[in-house]
């Protein structure tokens, strides 16, 4: 699944650990995330959309297979 | 309250794990420092080994996530699907007349998770330098 946390968390301005000390999850997750190698679960997914205030589709793409 | 109920469960396990690393260090030193290379001996190490890898891989990590639990899961079942047919195949190399023991087995299956588990948290840690300089050049 596709994802377009990297872009969202630049326009912000805050690092890996910024965004995980809001999400309650460790840096490592956040690029983990970000480099596309974990699919987050829904609530975890659903935690990310509503923090940068966007619909859950806007962030997270499924593959287009 | 559940905020402080969950700092106390942070605490508790890094308390734990202190305790169950500081075991199996004492445990190796004084297997080592003893030069007692009895079967009895060796059961007695291999136990108090299993019991601190044990608890070393499976209590809460400082920030226990979804991503944490999902790899602890993974790597949990690679490191039994390679310690089961390792065990196997190490079994008849071995002297003793006896068969591998419980606490072996899990000693073998413990050292694998943990190994998997801390390689795969190393690699989620390391950044994506192309990705990152592509979004400082936007």
């Amino acid at each position: 699944m596709k994802n377009r946390l990297r872009e969202l968390r630049a326009a912000k301005a805050w690092s890996q650990g910024e965004l995980a000390e809001r999400l309650e999850v460790s840096r490592q997750t956040i690029n983990a995330i970000e480099t596309e190698k974990y699919d987050p679960s829904l609530p975890l997914a659903f935690k990310i959309a509503k923090l940068f205030k966007q619909p859950i589709e806007a962030v997270f793409e499924p593959d287009a297979s | 309250m559940k905020s402080s109920i969950n700092r106390v469960g942070i605490l508790l396990a890094a308390v734990l794990k202190v305790v169950a690393w500081a075991l199996m260090a004492f445990s190796i030193f004084a297997f080592l420092a003893s030069r007692d290379r009895d079967p009895s001996s060796w059961r007695g190490f291999s136990t108090v080994l299993s019991v601190g890898l044990t608890s070393g891989f499976l209590l809460r990590e400082r920030i226990d996530d979804e991503r944490v639990h999902s790899l602890k899961l993974k790597a949990l079942s690679i490191a039994f699907a390679i310690a089961y047919p390792l065990a196997m195949w190490l079994d008849p190399l071995r002297k003793r007349t006896e068969s591998i023991t419980a606490y072996e087995f899990i000693c073998i299956t413990m050292l694998i998770a943990l190994g998997l588990f801390h390689f795969w948290r190393w690699q989620d840690g390391r950044g994506d330098r192309a990705g990152a300089q592509k979004i400082q050049s936007t």
